[in-house]
Formats: structure tokens, sequence, C-alpha cells
């Protein structure tokens, strides 16, 4: 009796985070997925459906290819360096004695910063003619240079979106370090095992469901990535910066055209579901217990 | 001592009486309707453009005079099309606000079917001694000619401060280098030379944002009637002189990327010789004096006339039917207000071309060209992105990227947009 008590005093607490969840997540979810069958414009009260027409459109846009493709690079690159910068942040933060909560601020600050802020700041220091780096190429005898080209673009908003994100997995990694028994470390001492090799074969396996959720988190992440590339490139020239993120929100704003954005919508969840889900399968080891 | 209270007790009831009624006859608000009135205003006045004091001024003083009126200022950028979102959202689900500035053409037609769109005409034709100071010409831009019965020939809304688009010119650096002012297209293309040459950027354009370009070109490739026809033959021409004039290294070097508000910087600057754009760049010149403001000159074979221009009434004020009617009337008498002589002088003193008879004080030399092109204008036409889809406009300009690099032909890209815009008639 009184542990149905406690159950029920759980539901009670349970349901006001609940209700909002479904009002402003799951009922906007299932709403982008009706809509994606409608020729809907302007935010009207008048829809038509026309079926599939929306994803037979998404499937010839070129756009859309291209943004799938940029998306999935800045996936890559962000498991790569956002997380992998973090992790050897980390081990080497975690191994010196003084000025740990130095680098853990200096690390972790990027984080606080808004994304559009940060956009900015990027934005004006590529500019040509009043940019930071062409001006500090100049003052050095050197020659202006356009730093956003077609063959450049995505490698210029990569920068900061996987500056911006690494602080966040420094501390995530950091507080799973200090979790780690130092008996484990004390004995690989004894057997000679330091440095790299300690790293390699004995704190990331320690580690590894940390790493596995940081993973997630980063493929999640990248679905979500907007604000810094809206505002260095607007997902151009040509494209050639385009996430699925910018080119939803040009058709869907610029372009006025909601139906169609949310067949983009929908195409980005069931995407993130999709390769959440394997790299959940790819990452699971036997979880281990100290 | 009993006497002496009730006396006191009346004096004051006096005073507060006549207190009161004097309040009133200050203001000249009728006794009648002393109960608060809130009225919820949308504007894209946020500070990001030159009007936003005009607009608190006005508020202000209008609140001042009204007592039982309030304003509530509820501005939303025009940026990013955050005030398309806010309004079309706000008609369409019941929440729209008593008074909106909105733009007209294209966008006006959403909220022109929800049907909670006041009609102005009647107003107009009662109150001669306000309608009398607008011009038709102006009210011509928010006289709704489409398929909704209700609005068919009718005024949705009130016209303030026009536009134009032209060619922006540093006369200092013309003179400089002995050039003459780019009236027609060889002097255009001489100029263009010359600054390159010099180490000049001759036009502060950017192609990421070329609205202007697009419009301004394709008037001067096909004239009004090629450029007021949606995805008429000339436009190819037009699209094919901007592509042109990239190739001859005319605009900023990081043209694809850059953002209008740096194009304006490097004209105010004078590292750029020429901008074509609109009269609202006017507030943010740093030199008003040795700026002129002239036509695009006609492309070789193009059909505009030399003083055909991009202009007209982009943005005018509406009200909400339903809610003008429960709150007695306010919101149209804060229109009223916002578009008399006085208020529209106030504004048009920052920027913009009048749409209601109003004297302006200290017109710069600039604003002065500016006003000059419009008057002589041969004929005043609206832009593209008020005659065809959002969707197909922006991808018009969106891709122009790929058209002056080469990578896509105009045709192309025309037949692109067109099939976007076909998409929904059918």
């Amino acid at each position: 009796m009184q542990v149905l008590k406690n159950k029920k005093y759980a539901i009670l607490l349970l349901l006001p985070a609940l209700i909002l969840v479904g009002i402003f997540i799951y009922y906007p979810l299932f709403a982008t997925f009706y809509y994606s069958f409608f020729d809907w414009r302007d935010f009207s009260n008048y829809k038509t459906f026309v079926g599939l027409d929306n994803y037979v459109q998404m499937i010839q846009d070129y756009a859309v290819r291209k943004a799938l493709i940029n998306t999935l690079i800045m996936m890559v690159c962000v498991i790569v360096f956002q997380v992998g910068i973090a992790l050897i942040l980390a081990l080497i933060v975690d191994s010196i004695k003084s000025g740990y909560k130095f680098f853990r601020t200096v690390f972790f600050f990027p984080v606080v910063i808004s994304g559009t802020a940060i956009g900015l700041m990027f934005y004006l220091a590529y500019a040509y003619d009043y940019g930071l780096l062409n001006a500090i190429i100049t003052a050095f005898g050197g020659q202006k240079k356009v730093w956003v080209t077609e063959n450049s673009a995505l490698t210029m908003v990569l920068i900061p979106v996987i500056w911006q994100y690494v602080g966040f997995y420094f501390v995530i990694f950091l507080a799973a370090l200090s979790k780690v028994p130092h008996d484990i470390y004390e004995s690989a001492l004894i057997d000679g095992i330091t440095g790299i090799k300690k790293a390699v074969y004995i704190t990331i396996p320690l580690i590894w469901d940390v790493i596995a959720v940081c993973i997630s988190l980063a493929i999640v992440g990248t679905f979500k990535v907007f604000d810094i590339v809206y505002v260095i490139t607007g997902g151009g020239p040509m494209d050639a910066s385009q996430v699925l993120g910018t080119y939803l929100y040009k058709v869907a704003f610029t372009g006025q055209n909601q139906g169609y954005a949310s067949a983009i919508g929908v195409l980005i969840i069931i995407l993130g579901i999709i390769l959440s889900t394997i790299s959940n399968k790819l990452t699971e080891r036997e979880t281990i217990t100290y | 001592m009993k006497s002496l209270k009730k006396v006191l007790a009346f004096v004051v009831l006096v005073a507060f009486i006549v207190s009161i009624v004097g309040m009133l006859g200050n203001t000249g608000v009728d006794a009648k309707t002393t109960e608060k009135v809130k009225i919820r205003a949308v504007t894209y006045f946020t500070g990001a453009d030159p009007w936003t004091n005009t607009w608190k001024e006005a508020i202000k003083d209008f609140m001042a005079k009204n007592p039982n009126v309030e304003i509530v200022d509820e501005a939303t950028p025009a940026a990013n099309d955050a005030i398309r979102t806010k309004i079309k959202t706000d008609f369409a689900s019941g929440n729209e606000p008593d008074v909106t500035f909105f733009f007209v053409g294209a966008d006006a037609e959403p909220l022109l079917k929800s049907g909670k769109v006041f009609i102005w005409d009647d107003e107009l034709k009662k109150d001669t001694k306000w309608s009398s100071n607008i011009y038709k010409s102006a009210l011509a831009f928010t006289t709704y000619n489409g398929p909704i019965k209700e609005y068919k020939g009718k005024v949705y809304a009130i016209p303030t401060i026009g536009f134009y688009e032209g060619l922006y010119v540093n006369v200092d650096l013309f003179n400089k280098y002995n050039l003459p002012l780019p009236t027609d297209w060889n002097k255009f293309i001489k100029a263009v030379n010359t600054f390159k040459a010099k180490g000049i950027i001759p036009i502060a354009g950017s192609i990421l944002e070329s609205y202007y370009l697009i419009e301004t070109f394709i008037l001067s490739a096909g004239g009004p009637e090629g450029h007021n026809t949606p995805f008429h033959p000339s436009w190819e021409k037009g699209l094919n002189i901007i592509k042109d004039l990239y190739k001859m290294g005319a605009f900023p070097k990081d043209a694809l990327t850059l953002q209008d508000a740096q194009a304006q910087a490097l004209f105010a600057d004078k590292k750029a010789a020429m901008m074509i754009n609109g009269s609202w760049c006017v507030g943010g010149l740093k030199d008003k004096v040795n700026t002129k403001i002239m036509p695009v000159p006609v492309v070789p074979g193009g059909k505009a006339h030399p003083t055909d221009i991009i202009g007209g009434f982009g943005s005018g004020w509406y009200v909400s039917k339903d809610l003008n009617a429960k709150k007695n009337g306010w919101p149209v008498k804060f229109v009223k207000y916002i578009t008399s002589p006085e208020v529209e002088a106030k504004f048009i003193a920052v920027g913009g071309v009048p749409a209601i008879k109003c004297k302006v004080p200290n017109v710069t030399p600039v604003a002065q060209s500016g006003y000059d092109m419009m008057a002589k204008a041969n004929s005043v036409s609206m832009p593209i992105d008020a005659q065809i889809l959002p969707e197909a406009f922006t991808k018009i300009r969106t891709d122009l990227a790929y058209v002056v690099t080469g990578k896509k032909t105009a045709k192309q890209l025309l037949a692109e947009a067109k099939k976007i815009q076909d998409r929904v008639k059918k």
C-alpha cells in the first residue's frame, strides 16, 4: 500500500513534465509529420492535401542532397574532432596536478556563448574587407584572401561548430575520469603501463559508456546545427555549406513553404533516430563497474 | 466642528470634480470614452531601421493626447523574415494585432484571405480632411486586385513611407578620376573598368542578398512590361548582365557571401564607388553631400526608359476589422494620426518617400536626388518579390551565385523557379 502511495506521488510529480514535453515536443513532432503531406504556405489556414508530393520534391532537390551530404560530413568531423579533441584534452588535464580548474573554465567557456554570437564573430573574422584574418595578414605585408569560397565554406563553418562544443564533452569526460579509482592506475603503474598505453588500455575502456553517450549526443547535435552556419554563410555559396537545418529555415521562412519544410523536418527527425540507434548499437559494450 | 468637517469634505469633493473635468478639457478626450483602451501595434521599427525613434515619439505623443489609450509596441524585426512569420501566424490563428505595419502586394494576400482586414474605402470617403492628403498614386499600391472578392478594388492598407531603388554614386570619387557620372551604359562600364584598375570596388553589391541587382537589371533589360510579367524572356537577359558584371570584377571579391549591410558600409566608407540599393540606405550614409542617386542605366538592347525605376509603397497600415469595432474605432483613429501630414513629415525627414502631402524640413542633397529621381520617373514598378511566390523568388536570389559563376545558366535557373511557381498554380 505504501509502495502504491509512493508511486502515485511519483506519477503526480512526473505529470507536469510529461504534459510540457507532450505539448512542446511530441505534438509539434506529429504535427510536422501531418503537415508534410500538405501544400501549406504563408502560415495560412488553407492547406491542400498533396500526398507524397513534398517527399518526391525532396528526392529531386539538389539542395537537400547537398545539405544531407554536408550534414553527414559534419557528423563525422564532429565525432572525430569535437569528441576526440575533448577526450584528449580531458586526459591531459586529468593528468596534471595544478591548473585543473583554470583549464576546465577556459575550455568550457565557448559553450556558454550563444551560437549566433559565435557565428557573427567568425563572419567578421572571415570578411574580406573588414575581416580580422585579412587585417592580420596585411599587417604582416601579405595579400588579402577570400576565406569563404565554394571549396572552403564547409570547413570554415566546421571550425566554430567544433570549437564551440569541445568544452561541453571535455567537462563530461573530466567528470567520468575523476570517478576512475586510483588503485587501478596504481596497479597499472606497478605493471609498467603509463602514458598513451594507460589511456588506451585502461582509461578509455573504463569510461567507454560515457564516450558512447557523447558520440550519440554529437550525432543528434549535428542535426541541430543551424545558427553558426546561418550567420556565417547562410548555407552558401552555392549550397556549399548548406546543412539540413539551414535549408529547412530557408524553405519555411524565406520561401514561406511550410508544407515542404515539414517534409525536410521529418527527414531530419528520422535520420536522427536511425543514426543515433546505429551509433548506440556500434558503441555497445559490456558495462564495467568499479 | 462638525460643520467645519462637512465644509472641508465639500471643498475636497468640488476640487476633485474640477480637476477631473479640467484634465479632460486639457486633453480633449471625450468624457464618454474614458475607458482604458489597449491597442497592440506590430511594426518592424525595432531599432534596426532609421525610423524607430520617430515611431516611439509618435506613439508617446498620441498617448499624451489620448490618456485613455495605451499603445502596446510589439515591434518585430524584418530581418530573417521574423515579421512575416509573426503577422501571418497571428492573422491565421485569430491573434491579429489591432494595428499592423506590414508589407503589401503578395504578402498581403494571406491576411486578406483571413477576412480580418479592415477596408479603408468608406473611411477615406468619409474623412476627406485626412484622406485628401494621401496621394492617389500611393493608394494604388495598397488597392487589392486579385481573386478575393471582398477586397477586390478596395484599399486594405494606408501607405505611408515609400521607397525607390537606384544607383548610388560617390560623386567625389568620380570627380577624382575625371569620370562622367554613369548616366548611360558606356559611362557606367567605363567607370567600372577605371575603378577596378585603381583598386576601388566598382559596385558594392551582394550576390547573396541580390534583391536590388535582380530587380533593377531585369527592369533595365525588359522595361516595365518585361519586369512586371513573371518569367518574361527579358528576365534571362537581366540575370546575364549581373553575370557579365561579376566576371568583369565589378563586385566585391567576397560578393557571394557578403551581406547587404557590409556592402552598404563599403559604399559609405568610400571603398566602393557605386551601389545599387534602396532609399532606406540614405539614413546610413556618412557623406550626404557628395552622394547622388540616379536610375540604373539601360543595358545594351534594354527596353527600359532611362528614367524607369523600381519603387513604390511596399508597406502600409492595416487595421483589424473586428478589433476596431470592439475598441470604438481607436485603431483607425491611431492610424489616421500616424498618417497625418505632421507625423508623416517627421518620418520622411529620416528617410523614404512620402505617401502623404507634407512639408519635410532640411532635406539633404542625397535625399533630394532620390526624390528627384522618383518625381521624374517615367514609370515606377514594384519589385519582383511582390509579384511572384516568395519561394520562387528565393530560388532566383539564392541560386544567382550558380549563374554568375557559370555553374548554371540563367535560363536553367528561371526554369527551376518557374517550376516552383507553377506547382502552386495547378
